[in-house]
């Protein structure tokens, strides 16, 4: 097989357009736009090490001085990172208690951090690790390495390591860190070479399945963890892009660009572990998506290595007419087709004006509607998101005592002008959240005519405040399907996108499915609950919460498993989709086939059997192995 | 069985607690709960009225005169049709009703476990109420009972008649009733209008609904077949994705007497209905100084639409047979529900003996004692065919109270005989100006109309015994040269089957239901299986029994063929055609050639009217606007029909190119 390596020690001159020399500008005599730097380059900060569990859980989510803890009966939240960090939250223990049945007292600590002898057996390939030695690429087959790449951030990938760590039978045999493209194109070389698996492993956020290794594998597997490509290779102002290695992290591409007075702009709730090439192979989708775009609008180009040898597109064009859009085989490719290890992306300057807002109306239905008119009259803020009574009601309880700041809801609001003056039933009351970012008379203009849709629809802008609190939240939130967890709660998301005409039916038939389910279980204790993140001109995105005491059960994770089923089988029956933007990976390969057409199956495993004909991109997302090969 | 239901009518023993029961605070139970605030009445209009959609289907009929025209028509049909709420006024017709029931009934029977049961189980889909119809009191009982149980009291379904009815037609509005014109299929605005304002209703609305899947009161104590309509537009909201789902409870109210049974029985023989009015009403009231025994509301298992289409039906990609079907199908199984909670009562059993006896000796007295024996051996045959029979102590007891109960009917004469009455007739002068009045003599009238009564009590067992009946009737007349086997059985019992159709709502020639039906027989020793043949074992009591409970219907429909066969139908509408063979049966029972006066019913005559034009005997050319029979079929009908009533045998190849033949000739491939 034919492989071309591109010497590194190519030198040329760079356009000096500005005076910080940290970061090469793009050159313009290049004939190809990834072309490697000529000056040394700084490396951005990165807020996670190398050994990555020594700042990040090894068994759950986000950092470890981060977390809910139970003190004397009340939750609490640690670390200062977070704004609601080191403050008692009474109101969210009486919460959990009373939907939930939770008893604070009653805690189940999850597994320790396992013996050596425990980890299960390696199968290494001796003459590829001694090639991948040779190539002086990092390597390790320490077993506790290889558990912290062995998985996601599914409900069975913590549940697992927390509650049950017997279950897990195979992981990674060998962990690589390659540091640039020209690594990875010799370790794709070398696994072709002695039918090694490879499963690229970027910020270890997925919710799909994506990086667990198949039990049935034979074949040595390969965790290629791309951390240690975190470089911005140059920064091009004039043209708004920026190019970087796809192991760097959101948070730190998102701090280096703002220090220089830019933005990339795509904040998916992961952003601060999930990693650029980990949002090109699931095609995510970012919080302020209004403003900025989703990632495939935002991906100018993008390498990747396979082991036929690499894709990737000429020049910088705005855009192509040149026959279809390869980019599009790389995006949402979730590891079957190559590894992805360059990508230029659009910027902007940051926004001068950032602002929140929020809009409380009398029921869902009268939010939803307000959405679909915004959407209509494309007039959508950077963010603007609608949470259902529940979630209000949570986000509530999410708060200290004694607080101004935290002050309630409706202590903010003045809960007898909504109750008795507006009529509003506060067990029905949903709220919307925004975030407007642009330049002051630009937000001016889209405040006063999004506050005059909302009226309209029969809402009331309710402050600043109780925006950013929602929006602050957010990464909050993520952290408490730990705690839940000691407590015999479970809990996960699932995620949709459906037309306008069939939002609400989507939402009102998931509810009851997933009530109706429940029933049948005997799950007394729980909670489902939506909210609809994004606006699109011809429908929206839906995201939808759910969480159980599961008490009585055997198999928490596999009962869960069914009821998530039943609520897609329904979301996909009443003309939602499988995924906005989590992704297939493994747990909804099943429906794959179905959404894209057999022939649209045919036609993508045709182009994985072109590109990887030994199939060592195994992993099995999208397509089960079987009709993969 | 009997312990499951409980007179709700203790609960109102002392009358000063009346008012003290309809003013208490009510925190009602919803049947949906939504997450948005409730919508009023006239709100729910006001979103029918604004719907974009509903003004585009309507638009073309309003072609030149705009859209104010069609604005106004379209606020116009929603006022006459909205329900409104008043519960004010639901409270005093609480306190009306309390005392009326107290006065006229003895005991007013709730299988309360399953509505207790049914109400903790609301909330989360809208919940529709399906009870027979064999009474306008149908849905006062109902309202009165979800008032009673703290339920939101259901939004139904009502017919026009009531509109016409100063005062009452507000009563009734202001307690959820909602008004349906009785055929509109082809009145386009109206349709749309009515379609939309279910549909909204069903999404918005908090308490339960409730509709009669029959379509009218049946006259006959039968169930009627299933109307679709309704249904359709009810399932048509989950289909879409308005609601997530739908509760159906079928529902049985079984009436000691009928309020309405002289009406019913004038009516079947071809004497019109009064209008409905509110005098009429007041007058009707006097009535209700008569006791009418027990009610029985028996609340069938709620079930789930969802749950019962499960994954057939896509929202996505509709397919309009497989639906119809779907719907089809729905409406059979309340039905069928329906009629399995059936509650008979002491007199369904005497009625069916004095109608044996009658049939037998054709006399209308028979001896108490006689009777009581009758029963008690009747009561067996009750229970192994599933029939729940509600009496309360003694057997002689109970018969002696239900013979007074139906003293309109019925007499214990000195001699401890029971009597059949005859009623006065006077015909109203301005009956004979109707169109439809009645050709029947004065003489037939006043003999037929207590023969039909009592039929109309016999008639809501025959869902136990018809196909029994069926059974045995088909194979008096099957050829003894040849073996008869299962299969050969199933064929005519098919063909029968087809015939009755609408008559007994056959719902389905459903195979287990007739091997069922011969295992019962078998069990009672008249028939004998054998290896796949059937043989009559024993020709006792019994068999003669269920032979003759099938015989006024095959008359009936005998004298349809002959009919056929003599006239000229060419120019005539089915309405014409009905009452013509109604003639024809009663000049036939004057000159004594036919006994049984139930054949002069136009409710039989029109079933069998439709059962014909199914089977494609009685054929309508929609372009001329004229019928025709196909002779072959219909001499073929009429020849199996003598044989069946002469008791003849047939030979074997009787049938060919024939119906039944296909049949056969269908089921052997």
């Amino acid at each position: 097989m034919p492989k071309e390596v591109p010497s590194s020690k190519t030198i040329s001159k760079c356009d000096h357009n500005d005076n910080s020399k940290d970061v090469p500008d793009k050159r313009y005599d290049s004939d190809r736009s990834f072309k490697l730097p000529s000056v040394k380059i700084q490396k951005p900060f990165s807020a996670i090490p190398k050994k990555r569990t020594d700042v990040i859980k090894w068994n759950g989510w986000g950092y470890n001085d981060s977390k809910f803890v139970v003190k004397d009966g009340i939750i609490c939240f640690t670390g200062k990172r977070y704004p609601i960090g080191e403050l008692e939250l009474p109101y969210f223990t009486e919460w959990a208690k009373k939907l939930l049945n939770v008893d604070p007292f009653k805690i189940c600590l999850p597994c320790e951090i396992p013996f050596d002898d425990f980890f299960p057996k390696t199968i290494i390939n001796e003459d590829f690790l001694c090639e991948i030695m040779n190539l002086k690429i990092e390597h390790s087959v320490d077993g506790f390495e290889r558990l912290t790449r062995s998985h996601g951030q599914t409900l069975h990938d913590i549940y697992s390591l927390r509650r049950n760590m017997g279950s897990i039978h195979r992981i990674p045999d060998i962990v690589l860190w390659p540091c640039s493209h020209e690594d990875v194109m010799h370790i794709i070389a070398l696994a072709d070479k002695y039918n090694v698996v490879i499963i690229p492993y970027g910020g270890g956020t997925s919710v799909s399945g994506a990086v667990s290794c198949p039990e049935s594998e034979t074949r040595t597997i390969c965790s290629l963890d791309t951390s240690q490509m975190n470089n911005i290779l140059w920064l091009d102002k004039k043209n708004l892009l920026v190019c970087c290695q796809t192991g760097l992290v959101g948070q730190d591409l998102e701090s280096f660009l703002q220090e220089r007075g830019f933005t990339c702009g795509h904040e998916p709730d992961s952003y601060e572990f999930s990693t650029v090439g980990g949002w090109v192979a699931t095609r995510a989708s970012g919080m302020k998506k209004n403003v900025y775009g989703n990632i495939e609008d935002l991906l100018v180009n993008v390498k990747l290595v396979t082991p036929k040898g690499v894709l990737s597109k000429e020049g910088l064009y705005p855009r192509q007419s040149t026959g279809p859009d390869l980019n599009h085989i790389v995006l949402g490719s979730e590891g079957t087709l190559g590894v992805i290890t360059e990508v230029i992306l659009k910027i902007r300057p940051v926004a001068p004006i950032k602002k929140y807002g929020s809009i409380v109306f009398p029921y869902f239905d009268a939010g939803v509607a307000c959405m679909r008119e915004v959407a209509r009259q494309r007039c959508q803020p950077a963010s603007i998101r609608l949470m259902d009574n529940e979630q209000f009601q949570f986000g509530q309880s999410l708060r200290p005592k004694n607080s101004s700041y935290w002050s309630s809801f409706t202590e903010n609001f003045k809960k007898a002008y909504l109750k008795h003056i507006k009529g509003f039933d506060l067990n029905l009351i949903c709220v919307a959240t925004l975030l407007f970012e642009g330049e002051k008379d630009q937000v001016e203009q889209q405040e006063t005519l999004i506050y005059k849709i909302a009226r309209d629809c029969g809402g009331i802008p309710a402050g600043e405040n109780n925006g950013e609190r929602g929006y602050m939240l957010t990464f909050v939130i993520a952290y408490i399907r730990d705690l839940g967890l000691d407590f015999n709660i479970v809990a996960e998301s699932f995620e949709t996108s459906v037309p306008w005409d069939r939002t609400l039916t989507v939402c009102r038939n998931v509810k009851y499915i997933v009530g109706k389910k429940c029933k049948e279980f005997g799950i007394k204790y729980f909670l489902i609950s939506h909210r609809v993140t994004q606006t699109y001109d011809c429908g929206s995105c839906v995201y939808f919460y759910f969480a159980f005491n599961w008490e009585g059960l055997s198999d928490p994770v596999a009962t869960y498993g069914e009821i998530e089923s039943a609520a897609r089988e329904e979301i996909l029956r009443c003309g939602g989709s499988l995924s906005h933007h989590h992704g297939i990976g493994k747990l909804r390969a099943r429906w794959y086939p179905k959404q894209v057409s057999q022939l649209g199956a045919n036609l993508y495993s045709a182009t994985k059997k072109y590109l990887d004909p030994n199939n060592i991109f195994a992993c099995q997302n999208l397509l089960p192995l079987k009709s993969n090969l | 069985m009997a312990q499951k239901f409980r007179n709700i009518l203790e609960d109102f023993q002392k009358n000063d607690h009346d008012f003290l029961w309809i003013s208490r605070a009510i925190n009602f139970i919803k049947a949906y709960n939504q997450s948005r605030p409730h919508i009023s009445p006239n709100k729910l209009k006001k979103i029918v009225a604004k719907n974009s959609q509903l003004y585009d289907m309507v638009k073309e009929v309003f072609e030149d005169k705009g859209f104010w025209a069609a604005k106004q028509q379209i606020s116009e049909i929603l006022e006459e049709i909205g329900y409104a709420y008043d519960l004010a006024v639901v409270r005093w017709l609480g306190l009306f009703l309390i005392k009326m029931l107290r006065k006229s009934l003895s005991g007013l029977y709730i299988n309360e476990s399953m509505l207790k049961v049914i109400a903790s189980e609301m909330g989360n889909s809208p919940v529709i109420f399906v009870p027979t119809h064999r009474s306008y009191c149908d849905f006062i009982l109902m309202a009165f009972v979800c008032f009673k149980y703290n339920i939101h009291i259901p939004c139904v379904a009502a017919g026009m008649d009531f509109l016409s009815m100063k005062l009452m037609n507000k009563v009734l509005r202001n307690s959820k009733a909602f008004f349906m014109r009785r055929k509109f299929v082809d009145d386009h605005v109206y349709r749309s209008v009515f379609q939309e304002y279910i549909k909204a209703m069903i999404s918005y609305e908090e308490s339960p609904i409730e509709f009669f899947i029959e379509g009218t009161r049946s006259r006959t104590g039968k169930s009627l077949s299933p109307k679709f309509g309704f249904l359709s537009m009810v399932v048509e909201a989950y289909l879409t994705g308005d609601i997530p789902d739908l509760t159906i409870v079928p529902i049985n109210i079984s009436y000691d007497r009928i309020l309405e049974e002289q009406l019913f029985a004038y009516e079947l023989l071809g004497i019109p209905k009064p209008k409905e009015s509110t005098k009429g009403f007041f007058k009707a009231l006097k009535v209700l100084d008569e006791n009418y025994g027990n009610i029985l509301i028996n609340f069938g298992d709620a079930f789930s639409i969802r749950s019962f289409l499960d994954n057939q039906i896509n929202f996505r990609y509709r397919n309009q047979e497989n639906e119809t079907n779907k719907i089809k199908q729905i409406a059979f199984k309340i039905t069928e529900m329906q009629q399995s909670l059936q509650i008979y009562s002491c007199f369904n059993v005497l009625a069916l003996v004095l109608y044996d006896h009658i049939i037998r000796t054709h006399s209308h007295a028979l001896a108490l004692h006689e009777a009581v024996r009758s029963v008690n051996e009747l009561l067996f045959l009750f229970d192994l065919f599933c029939g729940t029979v509600f009496v309360e102590g003694d057997l002689e007891t109970s018969i002696k109270q239900s013979i007074i109960i139906h003293g309109s009917l019925v007499y214990l004469s000195s001699e401890n005989v029971i009597i059949l009455k005859k009623p006065k007739f006077k015909r109203h002068l301005n009956q004979s100006e109707n169109q439809e009045g009645c050709y029947l003599s004065d003489e037939i009238i006043e003999e037929g109309v207590p023969i039909v009564m009592l039929q109309i009590y016999v008639n809501p067992t025959l869902t136990l015994f018809i196909r029994s009946s069926i059974i045995l009737t088909v194979f008096e007349c099957l050829s003894k040269e040849i073996e008869v086997t299962i299969d050969l059985l199933y064929e005519n019992y098919q063909y029968i089957c087809d015939l009755f159709k609408h008559e007994f709502v056959l719902t389905s020639s459903n195979f287990q239901e007739y091997y069922d039906s011969l295992l019962k027989l078998a069990s009672l020793g008249i028939l004998e299986l054998h290896e796949g043949t059937i043989k009559i074992k024993n020709y006792n009591n019994v068999y003669i029994f269920l032979i003759n409970l099938l015989k006024p219907f095959i008359i009936s429909a005998n004298e349809f063929c002959k009919f056929l066969l003599e006239e000229d139908i060419t120019q005539k509408t089915q309405l014409q055609v009905v009452k013509e063979v109604q003639d024809k049966i009663s000049f036939k029972i004057i000159s004594g050639y036919i006994e049984e006066y139930y054949c002069l019913s136009l409710d039989l005559l029109s079933n069998i009217y439709n059962a014909l034009s199914e089977m494609k005997i009685i054929i309508r050319n929609k372009q001329k606007n004229m019928l025709f029979t196909n002779a072959e079929l219909l001499n073929d009908l009429n020849c199996y029909l003598c044989c069946l009533l002469k008791g003849r045998k047939m030979p074997y190849n009787f049938f060919k190119n024939s119906y039944l033949y296909n049949s056969i000739g269908k089921s052997k491939l």
